[in-house]
């Protein structure tokens, strides 16, 4: 058991050095020249020399690499070249707003999908199952800032039920929370869905039946366990999905988050930013790998070991 | 004595195809009943019906279906799940795919004891521990709490047969209890209903294709054939004198023990009939080496002597 968890915490290590040597490569392999941005268009060559070697960009990019990595393990992951703020003040500060967007899609995500997959399940055919499958695919298909920007602008500017923008108390997070949950919701509901038909025709099923059992109980308690297995795999991932969507979000909603942050990093060509919120991103869907993994394991007894 | 369970004129469609054609028979207080038959013969949907566990497609009609008296037809979902593992219990063929994966097996012993007998959790668990206990599983306790694939495929059978007794009914069925096991854990497995049999007043409908089992356990036999019953006696009397042209196939297709050895097995040519091309007459015709032109026609169940049943115009014919 421990040696499981040791494994999968040396291969969650493992993908977080080979995520920041990607990020750092890519970082530096695009021909804007981040001095020019910070600099701005009208210094001289002599200061985009000291600004270069201030900053340690004439370093040759090994060394600027290990100098980095040696700096994040102990919890520096430098200054911002745009702000001079730490990146990793500007990251924990903005931490909890997209924590609690991410949350939020996520229950939309599961409590809506869940229920749904199981009624289609058992309603095979029926109008409801019909409907939620040109749904699904609606929701599949429709872009997140699309969708976002569509329900600001409803309900939200023109019928005044939600915030606008901004994160000002719980209700500020409603509108974002369904613009993130809506794309996995119709995804997820066809998921459990099949899982389930292949779940219903089992003989346990019928062996649950025959005891006597009502048939909520046959299809939450027996039914739905095993048939969210599968469901489980995916989620873990999907998290990666969920921040990709976040960053949409953050911006349209104009959420204090780590999207929005590090979207600006990107605009700004803030390397240092970059690498710092792309990295956290990593480890925040290691971490949610780790946490998937450990719950299925839970859910499921037949797995055993590594 | 009024039987225990009375299934009178029973059909099972699919479609326009039956696939249990006017099927009728009795479970007495006590008695065995063996439903017997290859694959397809339906008598896992005759089995089912008496529970409404039927496929959702299966259109269900009978004359009668009664327990006890009391006339199941006309009972309502709510009604008839207080009959589902209260009044009737039932036993499937393979404990590993019958036992939810997910949930220890003492959970689903326990599950019908806190709703049928409105037991809390701590009785319910003790009272499954009992169950395991009577159905011979060694260290019942600590078993209750492993998981189906954490039990070996005799304690599994044994589980499920326990889960099935739990709330004590009158009536088991059991659906090929036997066929998924090896040749031991078979005869264990015999020998546990046996005993619950005695113990309890059991009764059983015993569904199989395996006429050794049914010899062991049943008291009396119906021998299904495309839907419909064509023989029907008591054990005895079938295996000393079989009437029906497709038993005598089935019983001589027994591989013996004492047989001569290099002897080609005997087989019965053809196959069973597609239910939505029934011949006219006797269904067993196309296959039977006796047939005559008046199996052309339709042949009635009648009985031939007392409490032997057979649906063939010839029976008489045949000597041992």
């Amino acid at each position: 058991m421990i040696v499981r968890l040791l494994r999968r915490l040396l291969w969650a290590a493992l993908t977080l050095l080979g995520t920041s040597l990607i990020v750092f490569l890519i970082a530096h392999a695009v021909p804007a020249d981040p001095i020019k941005a910070f600099a701005g268009p009208h210094a001289d060559k002599a200061t985009q020399e000291a600004l270069r070697r201030e900053l340690h960009l004439d370093d040759p990019l090994a060394t600027q690499y290990l100098r980095f990595l040696g700096n994040a393990l102990r919890g520096d992951l430098g200054r911002s070249n745009v702000t001079r703020e730490p990146v990793i003040e500007a990251i924990l500060a903005r931490f909890p707003a997209t924590l609690a967007l991410s949350l939020g899609g996520l229950l939309i995500w599961l409590v809506v999908s869940i229920p749904l997959g199981v009624l289609t399940a058992k309603h095979r055919d029926k109008p409801i199952d019909r409907v939620t499958l040109v749904l699904a695919t609606v929701t599949v298909s429709v872009p997140t800032f699309w969708l976002g920007r569509m329900l600001q602008f409803e309900l939200a500017y023109r019928l005044g039920w939600f915030p606008v923008a901004g994160l000002f108390s719980w209700t500020s997070l409603i509108l974002p929370s369904v613009t993130l949950g809506i794309v996995g919701v119709g995804y997820y509901a066809r998921l459990v869905h099949s899982n389930m038909l292949d779940v219903l025709n089992q003989d346990y099923i019928r062996a649950a039946r025959a005891r006597g059992l009502s048939e909520p109980v046959v299809l939450f308690k027996h039914g739905l366990r095993n048939a969210c297995l599968p469901v489980l795999t995916v989620l873990g991932m999907d998290m990666a999905g969920l921040l990709g969507g976040v960053v949409f979000t953050e911006s349209v909603f104009a959420l204090p988050g780590l999207g929005a942050l590090s979207l600006q990093a990107v605009l700004n060509l803030d390397v240092p930013m970059i690498m710092g919120t792309v990295l956290f991103a990593a480890l925040l869907v290691v971490t949610a790998n780790l946490v998937v993994d450990c719950v299925y394991r839970l859910v499921d007894p037949r797995i055993k070991g590594a | 004595m009024q039987p225990l369970l009375d299934i009178r004129n029973l059909s099972v469609r699919f479609g326009a195809a039956p696939a249990v054609d006017g099927v009728s028979f009795t479970v007495a207080e006590g008695e065995t009943l063996a439903l017997v038959g290859e694959s397809g013969c339906g008598k896992t949907l005759t089995a089912l019906s008496v529970l409404r566990l039927t496929p959702p497609a299966a259109v269900v009609e009978a004359e009668s279906i009664a327990l006890h008296r009391r006339e199941l037809t006309r009972l309502s979902e709510r009604e008839m799940r207080q009959v589902r593992g209260k009044e009737v219990g039932v036993v499937f063929q393979d404990p590993l795919t019958a036992l939810n994966p997910v949930w220890p097996v003492g959970e689903q012993v326990a599950e019908g004891l806190r709703l049928h007998e409105g037991l809390g959790r701590r009785a319910a668990w003790e009272r499954t521990v009992e169950a395991l206990r009577e159905v011979g599983i060694a260290d019942p306790r600590r078993r209750a709490s492993e998981y189906p694939h954490q039990l070996s495929g005799g304690m599994r059978q044994r589980a499920m047969i326990a889960a099935a007794l739990a709330c004590r009914p009158p009536l088991l069925i059991a659906d090929e209890p036997t066929t998924a096991l090896d040749v031991t854990l078979q005869a264990q497995i015999i020998d546990l209903l046996l005993r619950l049999r005695e113990e309890r007043r059991l009764s059983i409908l015993l569904i199989t294709h395996d006429l050794g089992v049914v010899a062991e356990l049943a008291h009396r036999v119906a021998v299904l054939y495309a839907g419909q019953v064509v023989e029907s006696a008591g054990v005895a009397a079938l295996f000393r004198r079989p009437l029906h042209p497709y038993t005598r196939a089935l019983l001589s297709a027994v591989p013996r023990v004492d047989g001569q050895a290099g002897r080609r097995l005997a087989t019965i040519e053809g196959a069973v009939p597609d239910p939505t091309r029934y011949p006219s007459g006797c269904r067993f015709a196309p296959r039977c080496p006796h047939a005559l032109e008046p199996c052309r026609e339709p042949q009635e169940l009648r009985e031939w002597e007392a409490g032997h049943w057979v649906r063939c115009g010839r029976a008489g014919e045949w000597t041992t």
